[in-house]
């Protein structure tokens, strides 16, 4: 260490310091805060740390998943599959007895296996669930079809999501896809 | 002038981490390719985009390999994107034009590193490739007005086959001597718009 | 004697600049706190989610400009005339440029309240990087003006008073306050003439119409060129602090006063030519230019490494001076009841964790991931919210005494008040970082869209969301306490009991005669600076221009 001999008057400065310091150590319970302060970002970083770490190399990694967007006219609903299940149209129409729900999609079976696609219940933005739906013929490889489902929704209601099995020979996949805003007729 | 030894160690370090951490970002940009918007050179009149490749903003394929998007961000949506998706084909090289006529707006595909500015007057260009059918949302990330908590839009990445080719220069009508009057206000029709082919600038 | 009875009439000035500082992170605060309520999705009843825009650019405005700004100005203020010994040569002037910063200040309050009060005719919601061609009203525009303008005055006043003290001590070196104050100014003259000329030739003849159009990007990069360098106005009056006045609260004395001196004169010649590694995005600027400005970023790393070194020396210095033993054990020495103590080590432990933000935030590429996601102010408030505010507060319960001659009161809340800050922005930031990491922009009322959902590691946007207000809550409490012990000490009586705090400040072990002369020749460094500017910010400005200054131009678009 480059060690200067301190003048007198430094020595005086370090005394003025300890002066000042003494009106503070009374108050000897504030000590146990800046531990328990300092262990708080230590926690809470270590844990984001981990949760990152898991996320990107563990199973069930966010990143692997399809990212969460909604799907609107135009969009694939099951974008985690090679298949194609384009929503062709979607439309809600007011009725007599609440908003009818239409669904128009086309698929095409990409793979080598029979394929068909099934739409199930709508949940609604109020969680609750409309019955209905599809089912497809078997779809042969390399072919397309395109069918319409129609639900029928409380007057209020708007559709949130909407369950679909795709099953590819004979694996079933299923998937609850949100819906993005469908245009009212 | 005297430094203490172990601060020169300090210092000797630091200089390492420094030079690290450029090393580090000249390998992303040099050795994998991941690089940023730089400047195109094009510069554009944004009180007169139809006289420009954003005209008729949509997708279009430039060749057999390369697909080519004009989008058009104006105060508060993405034309495509926010009333019908950017549908753009999988496996494919895939550059994305955007502009603004308006104010300064973001444009981020999240969960990409699609992530830039658009400003009036300059064409952000992107190129990427998504190797699978996929859905993503895009958001503008610049505060640009009353109601810029509202616009976003979706990007949906499509089997390459499932985008129409058409025939090179059927409507080649984008080039500024011969700018057409039609709307780019972005049509109800979900079908991916098919816009002239690219004229280079 | 205190400084209020050496100096009267600078410590008035002082006291005076501060008043205006800590009413605006009053305000600022309180703002802070419905905006974390809106966003969240907790309180939406108060304001619309438009007028959560004036909110946020008043929170802005506040917090990072008209707080620091008026703090910075006090503090070199009193170190100036402390270390030099000497009063400013006319008060009149003094009080001028306070008088000018004030109203530039109350000019754009009053203009960005407009935008929610009916009967003010004036509309600011454009934040406060204030992008054209969203425009504000002229008084906006016209009010900052007049804060820079006014706080160009405080620079002149301190180096008119380094002049005069040069004359009469020729051969001695400039004492280190008043060295890191002048260079602090220095570099604020550099930056702000980015942001002066935005302002006075484009932005306000714009928006009164004398001009039709400005050109988006040729604005935007002279923002930009004032606006990395602006940070490092805020944080040099920290380092201001963590270098002159932390080793005596810590019990000891400065490492290395020529190190300091490199420091300062390290900040002032790299901190302007980085400001392109905020506009990685845009488009019109080359890679090559962003390239280069990323590699001056990163090297600007260098000297607040060289500050941690220091500050964590002096530390270690201070604690064995107070009989502290073992490789860590020296740590339970320090004085961790002292707020003024405890404020600015806690405000260095939030610096080193933010300097690794910045690192992601500042690579070419890397950036893409986080940029203009609700990561950056995460940083930022880590950096100029912790780091820089927390050091101020910190050291405000150390100065205020020796300002108004009157024992700090309210003790026990100024203890626990650092705590309350640190903690609180731990939650905060560190919700804000992870949301950002999905992908959540920043600078919107409402950041939930019905064609995109975010996924966020780890937690939910809910958790997080509740994280990040309890955190604002943490903060404001914090807040509280401080201007309750400010206000109470103010308006308390002055005693017949002696202050505990003193202005002497021990020397350094390591003194300014083992450092070259040339370090105290200021002409050098802004030599060097200037030079430095025209190879970062020539090529790109003369490009620019080059197809007209106002082309391509856009008209105003109120916002």
């Amino acid at each position: 260490m480059t060690e200067h001999a301190p003048t007198p008057s430094d020595d005086a400065g370090d005394g003025d310091a300890a002066t000042e310091n003494d009106v503070w150590s009374r108050r000897s319970f504030v000590r146990y805060l800046a531990p328990v302060s300092i262990a708080i970002p230590i926690v809470v970083e270590t844990e984001t740390l981990v949760g990152l770490l898991q996320n990107d190399f563990g199973e069930n990694s966010a990143w692997t998943q399809p990212t969460g967007v909604s799907v609107g006219i135009g969009g694939d609903l099951r974008p985690d599959l090679n298949t194609r299940e384009k929503l062709q149209n979607a439309a809600l129409e007011a009725v007599e007895d609440g908003r009818r729900l239409t669904l128009a999609v086309a698929v095409r079976n990409t793979t080598d296996a029979p394929y068909r696609l099934a739409l199930g219940a709508v949940t609604t933005d109020g969680g609750e669930t409309v019955e209905g739906g599809y089912t497809t013929d078997p779809v042969a490889p390399g072919e397309t079809t395109s069918f319409t489902a129609e639900y029928v929704l409380p007057a209020d209601a708007t559709p949130a999501s909407v369950e679909t099995t795709v099953t590819i020979g004979n694996q079933p996949s299923e998937r609850t896809v949100q819906l993005a805003p469908v245009p009212t007729q | 002038m005297e430094i203490h030894r172990l601060e020169k160690i300090w210092i000797a370090v630091s200089l390492v981490f420094i030079v690290g951490l450029v090393a580090s970002i000249v390998y992303g940009v040099a050795g994998m390719g991941v690089g940023t918007v730089g400047d195109t050179g094009q510069q554009l009149d944004p009180n007169a985009l139809e006289e420009t490749r954003f005209a008729d903003p949509g997708g279009h394929w430039a060749s057999d390999d390369h697909y080519v998007v004009t989008v058009v961000a104006r105060q508060f949506l993405f034309q495509p994107g926010s009333q019908e998706p950017v549908m753009v084909p999988a496996n494919t090289t895939v550059t994305l034009y955007v502009t603004s006529p308006d104010v300064v707006h973001g444009f981020d595909v999240v969960g990409t590193h699609l992530n830039a500015m658009v400003i009036p007057g300059q064409v952000t260009k992107l190129t990427t490739e998504f190797d699978e059918p996929k859905s993503y949302g895009i958001v503008c990330h610049e505060y640009c007005g009353a109601g810029h908590q509202s616009m976003a839009g979706q990007l949906v990445v499509v089997p390459a086959d499932e985008l129409p080719r058409n025939e090179s220069g059927a409507a080649g009508n984008t080039s500024g001597a011969n700018a057409t009057s039609e709307s780019a206000t972005a049509s109800a029709d979900a079908s991916p718009a098919v816009a002239p082919p690219e004229v280079s600038a | 004697m205190t400084y209020v009875d050496d100096f009267p009439g600078e410590a008035r000035v002082v006291r005076t600049a501060f008043a205006v500082a800590f009413a605006s992170i009053g305000l600022g605060g309180a703002l802070g706190v419905l905006q974390a309520l809106f966003r969240t999705g907790y309180s939406r009843s108060l304001f619309s989610a438009v007028d959560y825009y004036s909110v946020l650019t008043a929170h802005g405005v506040l917090m990072a400009l008209v707080f620091t700004t008026f703090f910075i100005v006090g503090l070199f203020a009193w170190g100036v005339t402390r270390s030099l010994d000497t009063g400013f040569r006319d008060l009149r002037f003094t009080w001028g440029w306070l008088a000018l910063m004030t109203l530039g200040t109350l000019l754009a309050f009053v203009s960005i309240l407009g935008g929610i009060v009916g009967f003010i005719p004036t509309h600011a919601a454009v934040l406060y990087t204030f992008y054209a061609p969203l425009e504000a009203s002229p008084t906006f525009y016209l009010g900052l003006a007049l804060l820079v303008v006014g706080s160009w005055g405080a620079g002149v006043d301190y180096v008119l008073t380094l002049r005069d003290w040069r004359a009469d001590n020729p051969d001695e070196r400039i004492p280190l306050q008043t060295f890191m104050a002048v260079s602090t100014m220095l570099l604020w003259f550099v930056c702000t003439l980015g942001v002066a000329v935005e302002v006075v030739v484009f932005l306000l003849p714009w928006s009164l119409g004398l001009i039709p159009r400005v050109d988006p990007l040729l604005t935007r990069t002279l923002f930009w060129y004032f606006g990395h360098a602006v940070v490092y106005f805020w944080l040099l009056p920290a380092y201001f602090v963590w270098y002159t006045i932390f080793p005596k609260l810590s019990g000891g004395r400065l490492f290395s006063d020529p190190l300091a001196r490199v420091v300062f004169v390290l900040f002032l010649v790299l901190s302007t030519p980085v400001g392109v590694h905020h506009q990685y995005g845009d488009p019109g600027l080359s890679q090559g230019l962003k390239f280069v400005q990323m590699t001056s970023t990163y090297f600007i790393l260098l000297p607040s490494l060289l500050t941690a070194f220091t500050v964590v020396a002096s530390m270690e210095h201070g604690a064995r001076q107070r009989g502290g033993e073992g490789r860590f054990g020296w740590l339970r020495a320090l004085p961790w009841e002292n707020p003024s103590f405890s404020g600015i080590a806690l405000a260095g432990l939030a610096f080193a964790a933010s300097g690794f933000g910045g690192m992601v935030n500042a690579g070419l590429n890397v950036n893409a991931l986080v940029h203009n996601t609700m990561w950056v102010p995460g940083h930022f408030h880590l950096t100029v919210g912790t780091a820089v505010a927390l050091t101020f507060m910190a050291i405000t319960y150390w100065l205020l005494p020796q300002l108004t001659g009157k024992r700090l009161r309210l003790r026990t809340l100024a203890a626990v008040q650092p705590y309350l800050w640190f903690v609180g922005m731990v939650f905060m930031s560190n919700a804000m970082h992870r949301i950002g990491l999905a992908g959540v922009p920043r600078r919107t009322s409402e950041p939930q869209y019905e064609q995109v959902i975010f996924n966020t590691p780890i937690a939910s946007i809910g958790e997080l969301h509740l994280q990040t207000v309890g955190g604002a809550f943490l903060l404001f409490a914090s807040l509280l306490c401080f201007l309750a012990v400010v206000g109470s000490t103010w308006l308390g009586e002055r005693g017949a009991k002696p202050l505990a705090v003193n202005g002497h400040i021990p020397s350094a072990l390591s003194g300014p005669e083992h450092s070259p002369r040339v370090l105290d020749d200021f002409r050098v460094w802004v030599a060097l600076t200037v030079l430095l500017l025209l190879i970062a910010y020539g090529p790109p400005l003369a490009a620019m221009v080059q197809n007209g200054l106002f082309a391509p131009g856009s008209a105003p678009i109120p916002a």
